[in-house]
């Protein structure tokens, strides 16, 4: 059974739903444990994905540039608005992102995307 | 049924709105005179519990269920555990509420969480577990006249448990049987459908005039009906015959059409070629087929097993089916006899 890039971005589309649902279930039902507080944000975060790769067309190589340039561009915003907000760094589970991190890993993903263009001709 | 449904719809809205400026006004009267006339959450629990007691009426629409769930047993048991959260919910609202007014916990609502987690997990995940089917399984029809009856105007004809035809004018009825049963109508009638699918333009208008043929399960004619002789009923028994083979070939076509796309899996992409466009709007599916000039319109799931009613005007212009998974509209701008005639003259 292969699975193609539309059967994943309506799992990552569900998956931003139910966490979604998750959430909101939490709230009206005063449910709390520290897990919840994430759900949100993985809920963007999966619904992010499924904006990412919606219409992605062509071979692997194609569709992974594609992927590449669409997450560096999305990589990019963020260090625009971190920038604008002076947002130094953020909290992800454990781990301390700064700015420079994510405009440096937007410029890495530019650059991959790049490259993987050259592998396609 | 759906008329009660909506004005049930109208009611709540109403509440709603109402509900909606008598929290705003509350509001400003705190910031103006500090004068707590009404506690918020209050307002807001029951604003947040009418919000989805107007979803569980929104959903049990027939069209709005159709278009979200399908007719499938997959999507009758979403419906029905959709309505179980939705109503989960507002119980716990309530007794999230009372405990706040009580300050003691009447239910433990963790277990609610759970158990609500577990219902939304099954109808948001349960389409990946549970593949729908895409097949069409429309057979030929065999029918054959075996009555030829004269009604009088005004007669009603209660054709399924959602169809009824009241007749206009005085009108020649065939009474079809075999595989499933049927009526061709010769004459002007009124179609009334226990349904809002007009709404969707399947079929013109309401007022059917000139000919209607109906195919149901069964059907109920009146009595005291006037039998044809046989010479007089022959060109009407003629004619019926011709027409269901028109629909006969319309549904071979119709089948084509949804297996070509099937295999190309064009049915649930959007793809444009070949004189074919496929696109799809949510569980609206509609195949054009511009060789015939045929439009299909698919509401619903394609997991089709069974037609429980057809509706077709003459030359099959606008067909209105009624199948195991929801609704199907097929029109053609021409007339499909005209198109196929045309193609044998040339070959």
């Amino acid at each position: 059974m292969s699975i193609g890039v539309k059967e994943i971005r309506g799992l990552f589309f569900r998956i931003a739903l139910f966490l979604f649902a998750v959430y909101i279930l939490a709230k009206i039902t005063g449910f709390y444990e520290n897990w919840v507080e994430y759900t949100p944000f993985l809920a963007l975060l999966f619904f992010a994905l499924s904006i990412l790769t919606y219409g992605l067309k062509g071979s692997p190589v194609k569709k992974a540039q594609s992927i590449a340039y669409r997450l560096g561009g999305f990589l990019f915003l963020i260090w625009l608005y971190m920038v604008l907000a002076k947002i130094k760094y953020f909290q992800l589970f454990s781990l301390t992102i700064t700015s420079p991190q994510v405009f440096w890993a937007s410029v890495f993903l530019f650059g991959l995307g790049f490259v993987l263009g050259a592998l396609e001709r | 049924m759906s008329e009660s449904k909506i004005v049930a719809l109208k009611i709540l809205l109403r509440i709603y709105v109402v509900a909606i400026i008598l929290y705003i006004v509350v509001k400003l009267i705190a910031i103006v005179t500090e004068e707590v006339l009404a506690q918020e959450y209050v307002l807001e629990y029951f604003m947040l519990g009418l919000l989805f007691l107007i979803i569980s009426v929104f959903i049990s629409f027939p069209e709005t269920r159709t278009l979200i769930y399908g007719y499938s047993r997959v999507g009758c048991v979403k419906y029905y555990l959709s309505q179980l959260a939705i109503y989960l919910i507002i119980c716990s609202l309530i007794l999230h509420y009372l405990s706040r007014i009580l300050a003691v916990n009447l239910v433990d609502l963790r277990l609610v969480f759970w158990i609500l987690c577990g219902i939304f997990g099954t109808i948001i995940f349960s389409d990946i577990v549970i593949k729908e089917k895409k097949v069409f399984a429309f057979k030929e029809l065999k029918l054959r006249p075996i009555k030829a009856l004269r009604l009088p105007r005004f007669k009603r004809l209660r054709l399924d448990s959602d169809i009824q035809l009241k007749l206009k004018t005085e009108s020649i009825v065939l009474i079809l049987d075999g595989d499933y049963k049927g009526v061709c109508i010769y004459g002007d009638s009124r179609l009334h459908i226990d349904s809002l699918f007009y709404s969707f333009g399947a079929l013109p208008k309401r007022r059917l005039r000139g000919f209607t043929l109906v195919i149901s399960r069964k059907i109920n004619i009146p009595e005291d009906a006037e039998e044809l002789e046989e010479s007089e009923a022959k060109s009407y028994i003629d004619d019926s015959m011709e027409q269901v083979n028109v629909l006969n070939k319309v549904i071979k076509r119709v089948r084509e059409l949804i297996e070509e796309e099937a295999h190309r899996r064009a049915v649930i992409a959007a793809e444009e070629g070949d004189d074919i466009k496929v696109f799809k709007l949510w569980r609206l599916c509609a195949i054009e087929d511009r060789y015939y000039r045929l439009k299909v319109v698919n509401l619903g799931g394609l997991h089709v097993s069974e037609i429980k009613w057809i509706i077709m005007l003459r030359d099959s212009r606008a067909i209105l089916l009624k199948h195991s998974d929801g609704y199907m509209i097929i029109k053609c701008k021409l007339g499909f006899p005209k198109k196929v005639k045309e193609n044998e003259h040339r070959s």
